[in-house]
């Protein structure tokens, strides 16, 4: 999906609805709400595969607007206490996991977030930075020329990692 | 290409494109046996790869329907995806990451290394570790391993660069960049890595071994063997004696076809491959081929896994370069004083925006989750690597209710966790813990299984047929000409990435097979 790629259009309450319940969802408050229109859009697309999708869709928006009020002027918090308390619910599965799969597959979002996505084409990062990490010493490479111990427990080397707590 | 007609009873019929399947075509093939591979999936070429996860992930993944059942975590994360196979010509190999480990020769024998274990089935591989030793240079050899016969190690990437450190810090030193399965500087006519980061993606600039770029077209080469993808086996036939003499399949038309075979070499992965040999039951072998002791679809090992992310106030930018180019094998040894039997590697795992915030935590959302993607620049990861015990009720089996396209029982692959998965998982989870710390992680989070991409046992190797599902040569037990060429055969998982003993194991059958044949006994 890219920005300006046209969405396919939910209804109109159904959809400002998922709208706020995403930004709930998925709250990221330097991302606009383009990003999040698209998704819903999408996730009405994959719910109109289906009849019965689409009813949870839609009588799931219903529910969360009625007890909302209106659900774009709702607070976050007052959005997030409805998501928490349907949290088991199939509409919020379907639409929890389909909100951050489109959301995250959106090149917008890829863009504020700091993911450049496809690389091929600019010739991978083998020139652009595959290797560069400033604030940790280069470390070695290569295998160790020293047997690994395979039986029993390691060498006097590493039992300076002791002062390492371990949770287990 | 070579082309054989269905009527050609003197063919060797192979059923999967992948690691297994693959190297022992090819090896038929040189040997002068004629070859003919069916592949369930498409023929993509490499120019056609894709480098974003979703468009790959559906165009080479196996997606017919599955199930995932019992207490592992997959079960409720990803209940239709319990593994992540590829279903393309070249297999899971076109999703790999490449690191190639051996086994270690105690972990050949793990019945006599780890002793009696509650629940779990262990046994002793009936097969000489010395034995293995040429076919896993060979091995080496023909995927390019670097670190390897003469190969140089692969760069450290940005990722490395963390894990690397961290480990150096909490004492480990057996840490590199490999071996790892991609040409660091061209290498068998294919081209050095551009460390693009879209390994498991198919790799567009080929640099990555897989059978699409390598035993596929040198097998093509040999004009003693044709290659037939869209082709989905669905039974192994087999004539009065009792030898497999044929595999039906249906082509990319749905049309049911039956080739004819002088001998069949089943090659799909630990889920597939039982599947087709359950499906295969006939008069004589009601439960299956193979499967008389009951052993067929069970001791379905995927590793011991999980992976820890790390948040760094500097950046890392994960997603650049080679995904999984850094290994510590300090952990893999067997050291009961851990608190459990068996021993796991840490390696890097690098992942994109889509797979992190599908994988970091399944199912999460809120505020919490996306403070975490908001720090995805500043974020390293390690994927944990570790034997898991086998046990008879870890499973796969043919579903009653659901199907696939064709209308044939799905697998459902059912497992549960044994407490000594258990309690090296969390032992892991506390070490990569430790090494992101140590080179000043602000914050460390654990996240569950991935769908397996390590699919082990269900038809495991024995030298006495109530014991298993095929002998020390992969030979079916009870069908003299059938062979498991791939995973399935392993009597136990070890800690390493499978793909290299795939490999060495087919190559050893491949010359038995070749042995055989020309005794006339086969």
């Amino acid at each position: 999906m890219t920005e300006d790629q046209p969405a396919p259009a939910a209804p109109d309450a159904t959809a400002s609805t998922l709208l706020a319940l995403a930004r709930a969802l998925y709250p990221h408050p330097g991302i606009p709400d383009g990003p999040y229109v698209r998704a819903v859009a999408l996730l009405a697309a994959d719910a109109a595969a289906s009849s019965e999708l689409s009813a949870l869709v839609t009588a799931g928006a219903a529910e969360a607007a009625a007890d909302l009020g209106d659900p774009g002027s709702a607070t976050l918090e007052a959005r997030t206490a409805w998501l928490a308390a349907h949290e088991g619910e199939a509409f919020f599965a379907f639409v929890r996991e389909r909100i951050c799969f489109h959301l995250y597959d959106d090149r917008e979002v890829w863009q504020l977030l700091g993911y450049p996505g496809p690389s091929y084409a600019l010739g991978g990062y083998l020139h652009r930075g595959f290797d560069e990490l400033p604030w940790l010493p280069d470390p070695r490479v290569e295998e160790l020329d020293e047997p690994l111990v395979e039986i029993g427990p390691l060498g006097a080397s590493a039992a300076a990692s002791a002062g390492v707590e371990v949770t287990a | 290409m070579r082309h054989y007609e269905l009527d050609d009873a003197d063919v060797a019929v192979i059923v999967g494109s992948g690691p297994g399947g693959a190297s022992l075509a090819l090896r038929l093939a040189r040997a002068g046996l004629d070859v003919v591979m069916l592949e369930s999936g498409r023929w993509i070429d490499p120019e056609d790869f894709v480098d974003d996860e979703r468009i790959a992930f559906a165009q080479l993944s196996w997606l017919e329907a599955r199930r995932a059942t019992g207490g592992w975590t997959l079960a409720q994360d990803f209940p239709a995806l319990p593994a992540w196979n590829g279903h393309a010509v070249g297999g899971t190999a076109l999703l790999w990451t490449g690191l190639t480990p051996r086994f270690k020769d105690h972990e050949f024998r793990t019945r006599s290394s780890y002793g009696e274990i509650a629940g779990a089935s262990l046994a002793d591989w009936p097969i000489d570790p010395a034995e293995l030793a040429p076919y896993y240079e060979e091995s080496e050899r023909a995927m390019g391993v670097s670190h390897r016969q003469g190969r140089p190690p692969m760069p450290a990437n940005t990722s490395y660069r963390v894990f690397a450190n961290g480990a150096e810090r909490v004492g480990y030193r057996h840490y590199a960049t490999g071996p790892y399965a991609t040409n660091v500087e061209p290498y068998d006519g294919r081209p050095g890595t551009i460390q693009d980061g879209f390994n498991s993606q198919g790799d567009r600039h080929r640099s990555k071994w897989t059978p699409l770029v390598s035993e596929i077209p040198k097998a093509i080469a040999t004009e003693r063997f044709e290659l037939r993808p869209e082709s989905h086996a669905v039974r192994i036939t087999l004539d009065a004696a009792g030898r497999a003499d044929g595999v039906e399949y249906l082509d990319r038309d749905g049309v049911l076809r039956r080739q004819r075979a002088a001998l069949v070499a089943v090659a799909g992965n630990a889920i597939e491959t039982p599947r087709l040999l359950l499906l295969s039951a006939t008069v004589g072998h009601e439960h299956g081929l193979g499967n008389a002791s009951d052993h067929l679809g069970r001791h379905y090992m995927r590793h011991t896994t999980g992976v820890v992310y790390g948040q760094f106030p500097e950046e890392v930018h994960m997603y650049r370069g080679e995904n999984m180019a850094g290994i510590v094998a300090d952990e893999s040894r067997h050291d009961p004083e851990r608190g459990f039997a068996g021993g796991y590697y840490l390696e890097t795992i690098s992942q994109g925006l889509p797979s992190f915030t599908t994988f970091m935590e399944p199912g999460g959302w809120g505020a919490d989750f996306t403070a975490r993607v908001e720090g995805y620049p500043r974020t390293a990861a390690s994927w944990i690597c570790g034997e898991d015990l086998p046990q008879p009720g870890n499973r796969v089996t043919l579903s009653d209710e659901l199907v696939d396209r064709w209308g044939l029982p799905a697998p459902e692959v059912h497992y549960d966790d044994h407490p000594n998965d258990v309690a090296m998982r969390e032992h892991a989870y506390g070490r990569v813990e430790a090494m992101f710390r140590a080179v000043g992680a602000e914050r460390v989070w654990r996240a569950p299984a991935m769908p397996s991409g390590h699919n082990l046992g269900t038809a495991r190797m024995s030298a006495d047929p109530a014991n298993g599902v095929v002998d020390p040569e992969g030979r079916v037990h009870g069908v003299p000409n059938l062979f498991v060429s791939d995973g399935s055969v392993f009597t136990t998982g070890a800690a390493a990435n499978p793909t290299l003993t795939i490999m060495a194991l087919s190559l050893r059958q491949g010359d038995r097979i070749v042995d055989t044949r020309r005794r006339g006994e086969l």
